[in-house]
């Protein structure tokens, strides 16, 4: 059970969006737009057609100009989270908790921060998307998130994402496994970046995928496919594959890189306060 | 129909073997994982190598290939010619007398012999050898025996035997063995002449190996006692086979202890006679010339000292029945007033004197009280002892008898439960008593009473442990007269050689010369197990070989060596194993 501590020391946390763009509803970032808020911004020269209500006495009272105060705008930004349910992230439960909860997280902090959520659950058969705006839902938001649950074999997350990016959002949070083709991953990163939204992908990995400890002979099934591999298990062939896995993370954060997306490899090894409270504010995803 | 190799049905292990690999067949744990993307990459590149691949894809080709090519071969049944001597049947003739004992360098004749006969050995092949050993009695150890292994075992096992060797009688049997096949008679002995083997038909090869080098040989021939009063004499002859004049060290001993020495010189080609007139008694005399000649067996000889007991010695007032009866059955009968003056060389008979006043010899006791007479009312009843053997107990008639002395002798004839007859120990030395006096009988008119101081005597006089001198191996029936038929043999330091079972089997000397004690419940017997006079001088001749014409001409035969095809298939079945193997690695 998630301590109510842990839900405490989430309401401060904000994600730090590196995009100036700005949704157009009002929210808590400053903006660099001239709105409403508190925020001193400027003094302009009345120019006619300005707000008269914008007139800054005061000044008018030393300078016997006319000037408007201009005051920044605090602007929402549009945040989805995109989270991957196929079979892959299912297979084990410590990596399906740990998705979820990460989510659920992140979620919590989007809301708390005032910032447009929209919650995208991908390769799910009946699972709708969250679009919730306001600090008030994100208790009920976090818990709805972390108990999602999921019966059937579902894959593909990329290929179904090309296909369903949310225009209009500033941040698109990617949570995945990323054991799927790079070019494949490649193509529907290209496609989020080409709509102008800032990309953050989280590869979330299981320890039993990092370090496995499969011994004998055995017959490897495909969670999504239902292919299958045998092997005789020796030590050679584990570092082997764990020389191919890292190859490939590091393929995957070049071509984040390449593209301007921000990566972070989560271990499944740790547990969740650790990734939210120390990895992520080191990496610079949050404050 | 039958089968000729049944030694393959073994092959079913494997057939089984074979069955149960099919079932144990590669099992493969079923383990879900997230993605097999990687994995597969992973087999991919161990398959990529672009040599092994080659050869995992041909391996099962390239090993069924090399099966088939094997059976092929192994189904063609190679062979080629080997060497062996020349000969279908070979008769092996070997001489285990006492020459053979005798040491030619290092080893003796006899160890020599059974060296090249294992050489002989492992150049037949599949040829049938028929093996004989000399003695008294002719062996046959192997009769057209071709397994290599039986062979070896039984010249392995062969001994000596130290007896005088039949040499003819080994030859006529070799003789009747020869068959119409192509045989060859071995000979492996020390003296054969080519008159010895003249019996052969003319043109039957034989070959005559003799173990003999030289023939320097000291031997002590003859080697007597014999009592003379209190001491004995002896006298011993030895002789000198050498060209040489020679000196040797005799000595006499009896045990561990060393009786006489004395240092004889003997001519070359001469005998020495050497007297002993006084020597201290003792049961067993060994004489020994001690000389470093090769032939040991002849060196010594022993001699066991019979104290002649045909002596009856009369004390106090004995029923001249008894003298007359002793005195018809051969024996010196010498009637003695001092008990001081009885010898040791014979009996005693005692009548009205005390068995207190009396020493220690084998003692005939007739108790003769006056008074403590009971009356015999029941009838006589003899116990089944040698004692009484051929007499007959049930015509006897005595009127009364004696209170025994000894309740613990035992009876030989009883009335009842009145003893009237014991035998028994006394002082160690076997006693006889008769509880009656003779003249409240009438047995003396009886046969038997004649026949009753016989077995007597025999029994009283046979204590004298002495089982006589017997040939190596000599076999004779004994019946040493107790109730105890298990004789065991001791050598003279104490080794037990054996038991013989008297009842059932008959005695059998042991094979080396020398003397042997036998030890039959509490008795013990010394006898002496001495070497055939034959044996006692070396011989020599050389080795020769008759009529080799033929065999020379070809020496050695051609024989087929066709047992390659049975490695063959072996090695085929093993690359088979592999193939399966690499099958169920499923390349």
């Amino acid at each position: 059970m998630i301590a109510s501590s842990f839900l405490e020391r989430l309401q401060k946390k904000r994600l730090l969006v590196k995009t100036r763009k700005r949704g157009m509803h009002k929210g808590s970032r400053q903006s660099s737009a001239f709105g409403s808020s508190l925020e001193f911004s400027d003094f302009r020269v009345y120019q006619p057609g300005d707000d008269v209500r914008q007139i800054d006495w005061n000044v008018y009272g030393r300078t016997q100009k006319h000037y408007i105060k201009r005051f920044l705008d605090e602007q929402e930004v549009a945040i989805a989270i995109y989270l991957d349910m196929s079979s892959s992230m299912r297979t084990y439960s410590g990596k399906w908790d740990l998705a979820r909860l990460c989510a659920a997280a992140l979620s919590h902090i989007v809301l708390s921060s005032e910032d447009r959520l929209s919650f995208v659950p991908f390769a799910s058969t009946n699972i709708q998307p969250i679009r919730r705006k306001g600090a008030v839902y994100r208790k009920q938001v976090f818990h709805e998130i972390q108990r999602l649950e999921e019966r059937e074999s579902t894959t593909a997350f990329f290929a179904q994402l090309s296909q369903q990016i949310l225009k209009n959002q500033q941040l698109a949070i990617l949570l995945t496994d990323g054991l799927e083709p790079l070019d494949v991953i490649e193509a529907a990163l290209k496609k989020l970046r080409s709509v102008k939204q800032e990309v953050w992908l989280f590869q979330l990995l299981a320890e039993e995928e990092m370090k496995p400890s499969y011994s004998g002979d055995v017959k490897l099934v495909d969670s999504e496919s239902a292919g299958t591999v045998n092997i005789s298990m020796n030590p050679l062939l584990i570092e082997n594959y764990q020389r191919r896995l890292n190859d490939h993370n590091q393929q995957l954060e070049a071509i984040c890189r390449t593209l301007g997306c921000r990566y972070f490899l989560m271990n499944g090894e740790k547990d969740i306060q650790t990734i939210l409270f120390h990895d992520l504010p080191r990496q610079g995803f949050m404050n | 129909m039958s089968v000729a190799s049944p030694f393959f049905f073994l092959f079913s292990l494997f057939i089984a073997a074979f069955i149960l690999l099919y079932f144990f067949r590669k099992q493969y744990e079923q383990l879900p994982v997230s993605s097999n993307m990687l994995w597969e990459q992973v087999l991919n590149e161990r398959q990529a190598s672009p040599w092994l691949q080659k050869l995992q894809h041909n391996l099962l080709f390239w090993l069924q290939l090399l099966i088939l090519v094997l059976i092929m071969l192994a189904l063609t049944r190679p062979y080629w010619y080997g060497k062996v001597p020349a000969g279908d049947h070979f008769i092996l003739v070997v001489d285990t007398s006492a020459t053979m004992s005798a040491k030619e360098g290092e080893k003796t004749r006899f160890a020599t012999a059974k060296e090249d006969i294992f050489k002989l050995l492992d150049e037949i092949d599949q040829q049938e050898v028929t093996i004989i050993s000399t003695g008294q009695k002719l062996k046959i150890i192997a009769n057209h025996e071709q397994d290599q292994r039986a062979l070896q075992k039984a010249i392995q096992e062969l001994e000596l035997s130290y007896e005088y060797d039949a040499m003819d009688q080994a030859l006529e049997l070799a003789g009747s063995l020869v068959t119409t096949k192509d045989s060859v008679v071995h000979l492996f002995s020390d003296h054969v002449v080519e008159e010895d083997v003249a019996s052969f038909s003319e043109d039957q090869s034989v070959f005559v190996h003799n173990y003999n080098s030289q023939h320097d040989n000291l031997s002590l021939l003859s080697f007597g006692t014999a009592p003379e009063g209190e001491k004995v004499s002896a006298v011993a002859v030895i002789a000198n086979e050498t060209d040489a004049d020679e000196q040797v060290d005799f000595q006499v001993m009896s045990g561990k202890t060393l009786l006489f020495s004395k240092k004889v010189h003997v001519a070359a080609n001469q005998e020495a006679v050497v007297n002993m007139p006084t020597l201290p008694a003792h049961p067993y005399y060994q004489a020994v010339i001690r000389t470093p000649d090769d032939y040991e067996a002849d060196n010594e000889l022993t001699a066991i000292s019979t104290t002649s007991y045909d002596k009856v010695y009369a004390v106090g007032d004995v029923n001249p029945f008894y003298l007359a009866g002793l005195k018809t059955l051969g024996l010196e009968v010498i009637q003695v007033d001092d008990v001081a003056k009885i010898g040791r060389d014979g009996m005693v008979i005692a009548e009205g004197v005390s068995l207190t006043q009396l020493g220690e010899y084998p003692l005939l006791f007739i108790q003769s009280e006056a008074k403590k007479k009971q009356k015999v009312t029941e009838t006589l009843t003899a116990a089944d002892d040698p004692l009484f053997m051929h007499v007959d107990s049930k015509k006897v008639y005595i009127a009364s008898s004696f209170r025994p002395l000894n309740q613990e002798w035992q009876t030989i004839l009883a009335s009842g439960d009145q003893p009237l007859i014991q035998k028994g120990t006394h002082h160690g030395y076997p006693i006889i008593a008769l509880n009656f006096a003779l003249s409240d009988t009438d047995w003396p008119l009886q046969p038997g009473f004649p026949l009753f101081l016989y077995n007597s005597y025999q029994w009283l006089t046979q204590q004298t442990n002495f089982l006589g001198y017997y040939q190596p191996g000599e076999e004779k029936w004994l019946n040493l007269g107790n109730k105890q038929t298990d004789l065991s043999i001791f050598t003279e330091d104490g080794n037990n050689l054996y038991t013989i079972n008297l009842a059932k089997e008959s005695f059998i000397a042991p094979v080396k010369p020398g003397v042997y004690e036998g030890v039959a419940g509490e008795q013990s017997y010394y006898f002496s197990v001495l070497l055939d006079e034959r044996e006692k001088s070396l011989n020599a001749a050389p080795s020769f070989a008759m009529n080799p014409k033929e065999a020379q001409s070809r020496e050695t035969t051609e024989n087929i060596q066709d047992h390659l095809w049975f490695w063959l298939a072996c090695i085929a079945l093993l690359l088979l194993m592999a193939e399966w193997e690499v099958y169920r690695r499923g390349y």
